[in-house]
């Protein structure tokens, strides 16, 4: 199921916040575990079974990982590889096997050619979220991070939290230790937790999919008709769309899980302010980005070890990146992309970007994240050439046509609103307008509430509702 | 770059954590918008739990002219193929309660960021566009293709053939569209017809060229809120059409116009979703003697039954409803009013005068546009009309058999490009 429904808003969000705030304390987090669960089997039932193979797997293995930090490293460590070992291997077999096996048989040996590709499997929804964030239990565990879960509901809820579960954040275990074991439930995190889950919400269905929508009819659009236009157009609007989809997701998880008592970290930062590529990664996804940096770039050695071993370490990090965004080349092209952007930086551009003046900087991290799209975009990547071969004018009809042209016309106030709404400006303002008074603040609360009026009003007429991340 | 990472992620962090803060320290201060902002949101959220599963379900959109998705199936099969949690996502869509409110909520704040158009149909003030840019040339191929083949058959046969296609309202009104959008679009498909009755050998009325000259002159050819040529607009048409059947058309000045109702919400008003936008006055033209027709009707489901003025009749084993007059006044209290012209879409329609002078016959294979068309047409020929989607015999067969001499082919560019039904056409027609 995806918050951007009117089941989950009208039935499974009202049903499961009714019983969770029914019932005391100690068993809320045994429905957040059952409730999750059926949040996850709505749409692929059968699936379920890997969630519960995942909870049992780390619940064991951080078990183990607790027990035997302190008295054998050994066992201990063979726990951590234990846990990273199985969830791997599901990841590894629905999300990557067919890719693999596909690519080998590229290869000319007869006996490659038998080999089953379950290309028929679908991908779990959002099992490379939750598999990282299972496996960041026992490494915290074993680090000394965190505290073993010995109650099996509670961390079944953390690994199952329907908040993040299908589109993160990634939520390590260490941030919502304590959480699990107590947090505050009152009106005050509840009412902001409302404020920014229809500030999500208002992200992914007024912003995203229109913008979506519009890159959808302008990438079919240049299939038989190309302009140059629409190609630079179509794409603007697929980099609108993924931010805001995203960073929307992110938002109604933040503010669901505000209403419910916990508090998870921020995931965007206004990454279309950045003024490099360094920076923009700090701003984009960022518990993933964390994630990466915790469990695979400073247990590598970090950069602090031989410059050589450095730059390896940067290297495979975005390598795995961009692998995890999907089991297909151009993600891991899109992925080298970006970490030839960061070593460039890191030796010299940085510093130069710096003294530029902030409108070519900004311009210059605006472009090279552009292409990048591009290449995130496409992962049939012959297609993707045609369509940057469009956008310089190779194998076009025009440069525009009419439709193309009166669709940018009529999206120009569209496009300002995407433009400011990807700036902390609208924050700003909230938040000044939020500290003058009580009526200031009632008004705020009624225009939170006709926002998820209109909402509700896009998903009642709508035809355009995708999920971007069956691919993570 | 580590450390640094490190000290920016906590920043974002550390930004969106003092915002809570602070409106966690306003907690005394901000008690009262904090439960007003948590009673409006989950008020409404709860209120239309409960009503979307207390209200019944309604199984028809008269407003959007659709069967509504119902509860879907529950199988163990629908369930575990994940079939019933996407069905249900559309059951819950369409049963929405207040659905039609919901919906011009979206067509105001689409207005508000003055996008122009609302579900792919342009908006201008109550002037409402249906907009494609690039409508199905395959399906035209097939169908212009398949009119030639049967207009030729007919000539064999000794069988006057006339075809008339009438453009879409974005193709007659480009004047009323967004200047930078124009008539590129139109222009290219009705090239793309000529191009293809050309190659056919079909000669053809074109009713797009004929109306759109009238255009810039009256904006009532086609209703404001419907995809349908106004009663004015078929007027029209019909001069020129009976023309090319070689005869001369009555004059304004012999019917009598009546206007039946100025709330006509039609097709492109239901699209558009502009709540706020006025209905159509639909006008009659009456004449002396309108009401000395009879109209039958191939009528196998009995929509018509107890309705008044009709009755029932049997003819070659089928069941035919029948009433006196061309206008089915019932559906002018209903949302689809053009109906109320010949009762609609049917196979098979028979209009006949009652009287014993010899009359000729004209067969009309069409599409709704010439509802409007039949009061007309009637002063002139005994009519049957053929809708080849729910009648599907072969036309030269039907043709020769009824003594037909004259035939008229009407359809608008919508149907042409929207399916390739006229392919019947080709049954029988060598």
């Amino acid at each position: 199921m995806v918050f951007s429904s009117l089941e989950f808003l009208f039935l499974y969000f009202a049903v499961s916040i009714f019983i969770y705030f029914a019932v005391p304390f100690k068993l809320r987090n045994f429905v957040l575990l059952i409730v999750s669960l059926v949040f996850y089997g709505w749409g692929e039932p059968v699936y379920v079974v890997i969630m519960l193979y995942s909870i049992v797997v780390d619940y064991i293995c951080g078990y183990f990982a607790g027990k035997y930090r302190e008295t054998n490293k050994k066992k201990a460590k063979a726990a951590v590889i234990a846990s990273a070992t199985l969830n791997l291997a599901v990841l590894g077999f629905f999300k990557y096997y067919t890719f693999i096996i596909t690519n080998l048989q590229l290869l000319p040996f007869d006996f490659l050619q038998a080999i089953p590709t379950f290309a028929d499997v679908e991908l779990p929804i959002g099992i490379s979220f939750y598999t990282f964030q299972t496996m960041s239990y026992t490494i915290d565990i074993y680090r000394g991070d965190a505290k073993v879960q010995k109650n099996i509901t509670s961390f079944g809820a953390y690994v199952t939290l329907f908040p993040q579960l299908i589109a993160g954040p990634i939520v390590r275990y260490q941030d919502i230790d304590d959480q699990l074991r107590s947090r505050p439930h009152n009106i005050d995190l509840f009412a902001s937790g409302i404020r920014t889950f229809v500030c999500g919400m208002a992200k992914k269905i007024l912003l995203a999919n229109a913008a979506g929508e519009l890159w959808d009819h302008f990438r079919v659009l240049s299939e038989t008709n190309a302009t140059v236009l629409g190609a630079w157009i179509g794409l603007i609007f697929y980099a609108f769309q993924i931010y805001f989809d995203f960073s929307g997701y992110s938002d109604m998880a933040i503010g669901l899980g505000k209403m419910m008592g916990f508090r998870f970290k921020e995931n965007f930062f206004y990454p279309y302010v950045s003024k490099s590529i360094t920076e923009f990664w700090r701003r984009w996804h960022i518990s993933m980005g964390t994630w990466f940096r915790e469990y695979v770039y400073i247990p590598l050695g970090g950069n602090r070890c031989a410059k050589w071993k450095m730059y390896r370490n940067i290297i495979v990090v975005w390598l795995v990146t961009g692998f995890w965004h999907g089991a297909s080349w151009n993600y891991v092209l899109w992925g080298l992309y970006y970490c030839l952007f960061l070593l460039i930086e890191k030796t010299f551009l940085l510093k130069w970007l710096e003294k530029l003046p902030r409108v070519v900087s900004h311009i210059y991290s605006l472009v090279v994240v552009l292409f990048g799209w591009w290449l995130f975009v496409f992962e049939d990547m012959s297609a993707g050439v045609t369509y940057l071969g469009y956008m310089f004018g190779q194998g076009v009809t025009a440069f525009s046509e009419p439709g193309v042209t009166f669709d940018v016309l009529r999206n120009i106030a569209f496009i300002a609103i995407l433009c400011i709404a990807s700036t902390p400006l609208p924050r700003t303002l909230y938040y000044k307008i939020y500290q003058k008074n009580q009526l200031c603040r009632c008004i705020l609360a009624v225009v939170a509430a006709l926002g998820l009026v209109v909402c509700t009003a896009y998903l009642v007429d709508s035809s355009y509702n995708p999920f971007l991340y069956f691919r993570f | 770059m580590e450390e640094k990472k490190t000290k920016k992620s906590i920043d974002s962090n550390s930004e969106a954590l003092r915002l809570l803060d602070l409106q966690l320290s306003l907690k005394n201060e901000s008690k009262i918008s904090n439960w007003l902002c948590a009673i409006l949101a989950m008020g409404f959220i709860f209120t239309f739990a409960i009503l979307l599963f207390v209200t019944p379900d309604k199984e028809f959109s008269a407003e959007e002219n659709r069967t509504l998705a119902t509860f879907p199936e529950f199988t163990k099969e629908t369930f575990f193929s994940g079939e019933f949690g996407e069905e249900f996502g559309d059951y819950m869509a369409d049963q929405f309660p207040l659905r039609n409110f919901f919906v011009g909520v979206k067509a105001a704040s689409e207005t508000l960021q003055l996008k122009q158009t609302n579900n792919d149909t342009f908006i201008n003030g109550d002037f409402l566009t249906a907009r494609k840019d690039y409508p199905d040339e395959k399906h035209l191929e097939t169908n212009i293709s398949a009119a030639s083949v049967f207009a030729n058959a007919a000539k064999k046969r000794d069988i006057n053939v006339i075809a008339a296609f009438a453009g879409r309202k974005m193709d007659v009104y480009d004047n009323m569209l967004p200047p930078t959008y124009g008539a590129y679009y139109s222009d290219r498909i009705w090239n793309t017809l000529d191009t293809m009755t050309d190659d056919g050998g079909l000669d053809y009325i074109n009713l797009r060229d004929l109306l759109r000259e009238e255009s810039s002159k009256r904006h009532d050819l086609y209703y404001n809120s419907d995809h349908h040529w106004t009663t004015h607009g078929a007027y029209l048409a019909y001069c020129e059409i009976i023309r090319q059947l070689g005869k001369e058309p009555y004059a304004k000045e012999d019917f009598k116009i009546e206007t039946v109702t100025e709330n006509f919400y039609g097709t492109t008003w239901s699209a558009a979703g502009v709540k706020w936008a006025k209905g159509d006055k639909i006008d009659f033209y009456r004449f002396d003697g309108d009401e000395e027709y009879t109209m039958k009707i191939l009528d196998k489901a009995g929509v018509f039954e107890g309705v008044d003025g009709f009755s029932y009749t049997q003819e070659d084993g089928f069941k035919f409803a029948v009433k006196k007059g061309f206008y089915v006044d019932k559906f002018l209290s209903e949302k689809d009013k053009y109906a109320a012209f010949i009762g609609g879409n049917f196979g098979l329609t028979k209009i006949t005068k009652d009287t014993d002078e010899e009359r000729e016959t004209l067969l009309v294979i069409k599409d709704s546009f010439s509802h409007s068309l039949v009061p007309f047409l009637s002063r002139h020929y005994d009519l049957v009309l053929v809708d080849l989607r729910y009648y599907t015999k072969s036309m030269i067969a039907f043709a020769e058999e009824n003594e037909i001499d004259n035939v008229l082919l009407l359809y608008n560019m919508e149907t042409l490009t929207e399916a390739g039904y006229l392919k019947i056409l080709r049954s029988g027609a060598k």
